[in-house]
């Protein structure tokens, strides 16, 4: 029986081989949701359902286009200043964004969130930036089951920040016209208005060109849709989950989508078979089909563009058509915002997606109790094709054509493929699990190998050199936990991960990452307590800076020529960055103590503190060489972050007279510290980056504006004063302080001016009720501690720069006429407007930094279960009718003040939907 | 049965896992591909020529002005917008942003260490004659010392690298001193020009000679031997490391060094490099061709860039927006004669604008060549429309005259090779050195075979003092926006550097009172401050950036 020994050996020593991962980690710090919870938030992409449900995940709302509607997420704050990518699993393989992101709600049972190193030790080297587990449902042993849901209702805008109209336009563009000539006029303001009072009465009384771009190009409501059916049952050899989903989402664009135009628009058709069968006493398989289909439709003009013409497009340059029926459009503004929408034909892309997974497990009780064996398989893969049918049209100002287009017929393109990937992996485990006495034991061992095939914009092929289409991502981890309890009382948990990588050199590609835990049931009834510990190590393979970095590379630059009268152009190779043959994966340093409590079965409570020190962040080492190395730099290991954080999560739900409650909520804080970035030191300490948290922005003190008694009759500034090195100042323009007292403001001024533009506090909290077959819940997300750079919305905040628009804040600008009873030296806001690139008072500094908290209803929900009797008389087991309302109320002071969502300032908007639905089972 | 059959299955996974991480293969140039054929190399050697050469050009598009005449008086600082104005008017260089070295000091380090690489590693190219390696190294020994001799005269002494430099080196190499410097250069010029060609094949025409080689010598000796370097006491202390901007002591003898290290260019580029004064009598044309025609005889080594018409001539060529921030200044114009050799005047007083065109147009042929005046057709695109006088117009400005220069009779072709050795230069280096060393015949000649071919009559003056300033303002007048004027103000050490040359009022002509010249209708002109320049003595050399310095092994300049 020399195999049991082995295979005794292999499962306790923890020594040789190991990745799943076990259901569940007594001493580590996890958090878990279920697709029951996802789906009462209704939305397209999975994402957009994680506000505030997952304790530990901070999740920002991103762009409401449809089909690219993908919600950010990172687990405990910021970890490194390198790729925040978090680790997806779909049924314990590895999947991208692209297939988690449109899984179906109703395909999940639930999603655990991995935190700590006891729970992420085993993913080794993609372990470090947290892992997000997800599991499929599965059929369970009893009669069959059908489950059919509807749900349809609208989407809406949660904000449409708008420009001002042709009157307060005009009339501010007027003081901004006059202000540029402020140096031609020997330093004085003159009012020297573009736009005559006739212009300003017809743009008042309605008469002049005065469009809403977004009235014209938007509607308010749009279209959401999606359904699905599942059939589940089985016996003790057999079971099954059948789940087919289909999704519906439109865009908020006012367009028919039929053969000539299209709005934005997505389906997707989700189907999923989950098949177990339990043979000859030692064998159970699994397979598990999760396929896709997803199809996408635009108008064939690039979103984010449409929305930035229609915020910078000024409402008075032209009517949607002029008087000949033609779409207007000029040199200047050529891409009429109406006209991109209905002229311009759609295009569409066509996504299929497949998750194939085989699991094959052995139960060899009968050579030792506990011991199993796995092997699993998964393929996944995905494909897009693109097809369109577009036109052109000519632009017209006022009858006469103004550009070279000219209007076409639509065109349809083929079909394309335009995008793939490939990912094969497979999976090796041996497990015990066996109960000795008061000694307990859950082993597992496994071996994990993944080879990832994509086209060379992917996630892992996107940055450095040696890229390119079908380069492969080769990756392998053995991983293993053991998990010790005595008494029921005392727990001790032991893991590893030994993971290799391609992106090193052959010979240091592999690394162990190691991690202990340990836990205290210290009460158990009616407080349950139990005490939490770990410590250990992780890693994180995917570098931003590019792969292969230990091997010496040569880019092309531009040419030299020679020749005496046609020149010969001569191509330059010269090398890149130095290549580092030590290069290797960041790792991560977690600690981890807390403790989840119980109090009369009816109150959890759940904390965590944690610390996270990475340490060889892949750093660009600017500051160990001296110019004369004369080439790009090495990457190293040397980047150093700490990252320490507390979660916080309490629950309690009760009932009294039949009346069931639940209140509950979690709160996470963190915060992050760059400790070495290889930053070479600056002039003045204060300018510094490195101390502060990532994304800390930099820039000026503003001091207020330059009043008119600030400068001297020739326009220059008054003695004593530091000057702005940025270009001439004029009254009104931001003044800054000179920091380092050299006399000049200029970047050696620049500190520390706000803080990053991620919340340091995230927090949610809900309630719900249930009556006699009523129930109602209600959820809360905010976040605060973020600020947010004005600047970033450049179109909305810099108004009239680059031809662009003016939006309400322009109103507080500083401007002196005193002949037209402007006068607003005392009451400003906001600078002396400028048709021109200002680059002193568009700049970073404290003038434009805002504090960006916030406070949504994510979720409402009301719903009715019909009552038992009546379900029987139809042969039902539940019929639930349901209304839903969500990000309904959004509480900011960014949005009151500068109408900027806290989420999505600008481009497409996230959305608030209001849906009503139908939940009816019978079997 | 069954658990063996698994056991064996993963250890064969192990087995096989070494090849499995295998980097993948691509069709990107690694070091084992880039010196294996010689078509191969040419890469790596168009790249040592291109980043050498370009030191000091706006080759790049991204950089945003005429740096050097920009912050030396010579053309308006551009617009507020552009590197030379915080420079000329309010903080002048700095060791943290306002640089004339606008590629970055680094940048220098990486021309040098690209033209070490190929050196080095020539010899592993199999399908090269020995011959032909020798010539590839001296090549890039003669970039390298190009770049040194440019580096010298902005910075003084910097460090000298001997190799492409590994991490494991010590790259806290200090700077060396002003005359190590020049030895170094030296001595590469010399053994370049020992294997170097007098000349290339048509297609080759524009690596380095035999001459360039002698050029890049003469130049920095000529440096070695200008008040500047030549003195114990430099122009501020640096106290025990004096020897890193100055010479060390003063040695007239360094004045006939120079002088016949420019004679040995002459000789050389006249006898065997097919190269002279383009003189056929015409003066306009004569210039006009030396300064313009790509190829032409006059140059010895070019920056050819023919970048689609985008990039390198952004600010020199006039029909761009972006060069219209560079006009010409009264300060420089004065340096220009009338085409009878006599000295214009310009009111200061608001007079007429038919007195301007007048006086423009009795201007000398060099004038003619190089700039637009005021509501007249461009002089050195004769009857070409697409240079009339409407057709290169973009707004009113007060300044003198918008430079053409590089563009005659160019036509529609926006590209131009700059040139970075012409071989008038060394005439009228090898004339200042005579007149430095008392030998005024031989000044005169040297400098009249320049003054004669701009259509000038001849020059007499035999006082040295006089004749310095002549010999000075012949620079001006010969090498406008050829990079010369900067640091030839500065090695002068110029006594009104900070009095109208570089500091102090700078003087424009003014129109329609000051709305600025415009395309017809002019009314009156008058001669004016443009803006109040400013001068720091530290100027003398440039900074060294704050992040080098920070990094603890370089000295900084003195005064930054």
């Amino acid at each position: 029986m020399r195999y049991r020994t082995l295979l005794y050996m292999l499962a306790f020593s923890g020594k040789v081989l190991a990745q799943s991962v076990p259901d569940s980690i007594p001493t580590a710090s996890m958090s878990k949701v279920t697709g029951e919870e996802l789906y009462k938030t209704p939305a397209a992409n999975i994402t957009n359902t994680f506000y505030g449900r997952l304790p530990g995940i901070i999740t920002q709302q991103a762009s409401g286009e449809p089909g690219y509607d993908n919600a950010s997420f990172v687990i405990r704050g910021i970890g490194t200043y390198d790729n925040n990518d978090i680790a997806i699993f779909v049924d314990g393989f590895q999947v991208n964004n692209t297939y988690f992101q449109y899984l179906s709600a109703v395909e999940i049972a639930d999603v655990k969130l991995y935190k700590d190193a006891a729970a992420l030790a085993t993913f080794g080297m993609r372990g470090a930036n947290g892992v997000l587990w997800i599991t499929t449902k599965r059929g369970h042993a009893g009669k069959p089951t059908v489950q059919v849901q509807v749900r349809n209702g609208v989407q809406q805008a949660e904000n449409i920040n708008k420009p001002l109209r042709s009157y307060d336009y005009a009339r501010l563009y007027n003081q901004a016209v006059s202000n540029d000539l402020y140096a031609v006029n020997n330093h004085q303001y003159i009012y020297t208005p573009k736009y005559t009072s006739t212009q300003l009465d017809a743009y008042k009384n309605g008469t002049g060109t005065d469009i809403d771009w977004f009235d014209e190009v938007l509607k308010k409501n749009a279209i959401y849709r999606d359904a699905n059916i599942t059939f589940s049952g089985g016996d003790t050899s057999t079971r099954y989950a059948l789940i087919v989903d289909y999704m519906k989402n439109q865009g908020l664009y006012n367009v028919a989508t039929n053969a000539t135009t299209s709005n934005a628009q997505i389906q997707r058709f989700n189907l999923r078979a989950n098949l177990d069968f339990s043979f000859f006493k030692i064998f159970e398989a699994k397979v598990d089909l999760g396929g896709r289909i997803e199809d996408r439709r635009y108008p064939n003009f690039n979103g984010p563009s449409l929305w930035n013409n229609m915020a910078m497009y000024p409402s008075n340059i032209y009517p949607v058509k002029d008087e000949s029926g033609n779409w207007s459009g000029t040199t200047i503004y050529p891409n009429n915002p109406v006209a991109s929408l209905k002229a311009l034909g759609w295009a569409s892309t066509h996504d299929r997606t497949l998750q194939a997974n085989f699991n094959l497990k052995q139960k060899l009780d009968f050579i030792t109790p506990g011991l199993y064996l796995n092997e699993a398989v998964s393929f996944n893969t995905w494909t897009r094709n693109a097809a369109s049918k577009t036109a052109t049209y000519a632009r017209y100002y006022n009858g006469i054509k103004t550009t070279t287009d000219i209007t076409t017929d639509i065109v349809a393109s083929n079909s394309a493929p335009s995008n793939q990937y490939d990912w094969k992996q497979a999976n090796l485990s041996a497990g015990y699990d066996r109960t000795f006495g008061l000694h307990a034991v859950h082993a597992l061992v496994n071996y994990f190998a993944s080879n990832y095939i994509e086209d060379w914009n992917g996630t892992f092929n996107g940055s450095g050199y040696n890229t390119g289409n079908n380069i492969f991502h080769h990756y392998t981890n053995l991983g293993g936990t053991i998990d010790y309890t005595y008494r029921e009382k005392y727990m001790l948990g032991l893991g590893f991960g030994y993971s290799g990588s391609d992106n090193y050199a052959p010979g240091h590609n592999h690394g162990f990452y190691p991690a202990i835990s340990a836990g205290w049931i210290a009460l158990t009834d009616p407080l349950y307590l139990k005490i939490r510990a770990s410590a250990g190590k992780s890693g994180n393979e995917n570098s931003q800076q590019g792969r292969y970095l230990f091997q010496q590379y040569y880019g092309t630059s531009t040419a030299f020529y020679t020749g005496v009268t046609s020149l010969n152009s001569n191509t330059a190779v010269s090398p890149t960055y130095i290549a580092n043959p030590n290069i290797f994966a960041e790792h991560s340093m977690k600690y981890n103590v807390g403790f989840d409590m119980t109090l009369f079965k009816k109150l959890d409570i759940v904390a965590d503190a944690y610390m996270d020190k990475r340490g060889g962040i892949i750093t660009y080492d600017q500051a160990s060489y001296a110019a004369t190395i004369g080439t790009p730099l090495m990457f190293k290991n040397i980047g150093k972050m700490t990252n320490r954080g507390i979660e916080f999560t309490a629950n309690y739900h009760d009932s009294w007279k039949g009346l069931g409650y639940r209140v509950g909520g979690s709160v996470l804080y963190h915060k992050n510290t760059i400790d070495y970035k290889a930053e070479i030191p600056p002039v003045n300490g204060f300018n510094k980056t490195t101390g502060l948290s990532y994304g800390t922005p930099m820039g000026l003190i503003s001091e207020g504006l330059y009043q008119i008694d600030d400068f001297n009759a020739d326009g220059s500034l008054k003695a004593g004063q530091p000057v702005p090195v940025f270009g001439a100042v004029q009254p009104g323009d931001i003044k800054y302080k000179d920091l380092d007292n050299s006399g000049f403001v200029d970047q050696n001024d620049v500190t520390k001016i706000g803080r990053p533009s991620y919340p340091s506090v995230y927090y949610s909290f809900n309630a719900s009720l249930d009556y006699k077959g009523f129930d109602l819940s209600v959820l809360f997300q905010g976040s605060a501690g973020a600020d947010f750079n004005l600047l970033n919305a450049s179109v909305q905040t810099m108004a009239f720069v680059n031809n662009g628009n003016a939006f309400p804040m322009a109103k507080g600008a500083w401007a002196y006429y005193p002949s037209e009873g402007i006068d607003t030296r005392n009451s400003a806001t906001y600078p002396r407007l400028t048709t021109l690139a200002n680059t002193n008072n568009y700049r970073n500094s404290t003038f434009w930094i805002k504090k960006n908290n916030y406070l949504r209803i994510r979720n409402i929900e009301v719903g009715y279960s019909l009552p038992e009797a009546f379900l029987k008389r139809a042969h039902l087991t539940r019929l639930r009718l349901f209304m839903s309302a969500t990000n309904p109320v959004t509480i900011s002071k960014l949005l009151r003040d500068y109408n900027f969502d806290p989420e999505t300032p600008t481009g497409y908007p996230g959305l608030k939907s209001y849906i009503g639905g139908l939940s009816v089972s019978f079997n | 049965m069954k658990p063996y059959y698994i056991i064996s299955m993963v250890l064969l996974l192990f087995a096989c896992q070494k090849d499995f991480l295998q980097m993948p293969i691509s069709n990107t140039t690694t070091t084992d591909s880039i010196f294996s054929t010689s078509i191969k190399a040419q890469g790596a050697i168009a790249n040592a020529y291109k980043k050498a050469l370009c030191q000091g050009l706006p080759y790049q598009g991204n950089w945003n002005s005429l740096i050097q005449d920009n912050i030396s008086g010579a053309l308006n600082y551009g617009f507020s917008w552009t590197w030379g104005y915080g420079i000329a008017t309010s903080t002048g260089l700095t060791a943290t942003g306002n640089t004339e070295d606008m590629d970055g000091y680094e940048y220098n380090f990486t021309a040098i260490r690209q033209a070490y690489l190929v050196k080095e590693n020539i010899d592993k190219v199999t399908d090269m004659t020995d011959a032909d390696k020798a010539i590839v190294k001296a090549e890039m020994t003669a970039l390298i010392a190009y770049r040194y001799e440019q580096m010298v005269i902005m910075y003084g002494g910097v460090p000298i690298v001997s190799k492409a430099l590994a991490v494991t080196d010590n790259l806290n190499i200090p700077r060396a001193p002003v005359s190590q410097v020049m030895d170094s250069i030296t001595s590469w010029c010399d053994a370049a020009a020992a294997v170097l060609p007098s000349v290339w094949t048509a297609t080759w025409t524009g690596r380095m000679t035999k001459s360039a080689a002698l050029s890049i010598k003469a130049k920095a000796l000529l440096h070695a031997a200008r008040p500047l370097f030549n003195t114990a006491t430099p122009y501020l202390d640096l106290g025990a490391n004096n020897n890193l901007i100055c010479m060390g002591n003063a040695d007239a003898s360094r004045w006939q060094t120079a002088a016949t290290a420019a004679e040995a260019v002459i000789k050389e580029a006249e006898i065997n490099g097919g190269i002279k004064i383009i003189n056929t009598g015409n003066p306009l044309d004569d210039y006009g061709n030396a300064t313009s025609t790509p190829g032409n005889a006059e140059v010895i080594l070019a920056f050819k860039l023919d970048n689609g018409g985008n990039s390198m001539n952004t600010f020199y060529n006039m029909h761009n927006w972006q060069a219209y921030g560079n006009g010409l200044t009264t300060s420089y114009l004065e340096n220009y004669y009338k085409a009878d050799g006599t000295d214009q005047a310009w009111p200061t007083s608001t007079t007429a604008f038919s007195d301007y065109l007048t006086r423009m147009q009795s201007m000398e042929a060099r004038f003619k060549a190089s700039f637009k005046a005021w509501q007249i057709d461009t002089w050195n695109n004769p009857n070409d429309n697409t240079w009339a006088n409407s057709n290169l117009y973009q707004w009113a400005m007060n300044v003198a005259a918008v430079p053409v220069k590089f563009y005659y009779k160019a036509g529609t072709r926006s590209w131009f090779e700059f040139p970075i050795f012409r071989l008038a230069a060394y005439y009228l280096s090898a004339a200042e050195a005579y007149n430095e060393m008392g030998q005024s015949a031989n000044a005169l000649a040297k400098l009249n075979v320049i003054h004669l071919r701009a259509g000038l009559p001849a020059i007499t003056e035999t006082d040295q003092a006089k004749l310095r300033k002549i010999i000075q303002r012949e620079w001006a007048a010969e090498f406008f926006d050829e990079n010369y004027w900067l640091h030839d103000i500065k090695h002068w050490k110029r006594d009104d550097i900070g009095n109208g040359l570089i500091g102090g009022v700078i003087r424009t002509l003014h129109f329609n009172s000051d709305g600025g010249g415009k395309m017809t209708g002019n009314t009156d002109y008058y001669d004016g401050q443009l803006y109040l320049g400013f001068w720091a003595p530290r100027q003398f050399l440039n900074p060294f950036p704050q992040t080098e310095i920070n990094k603890g092994t370089l000295i900084q300049n003195p005064g930054y």
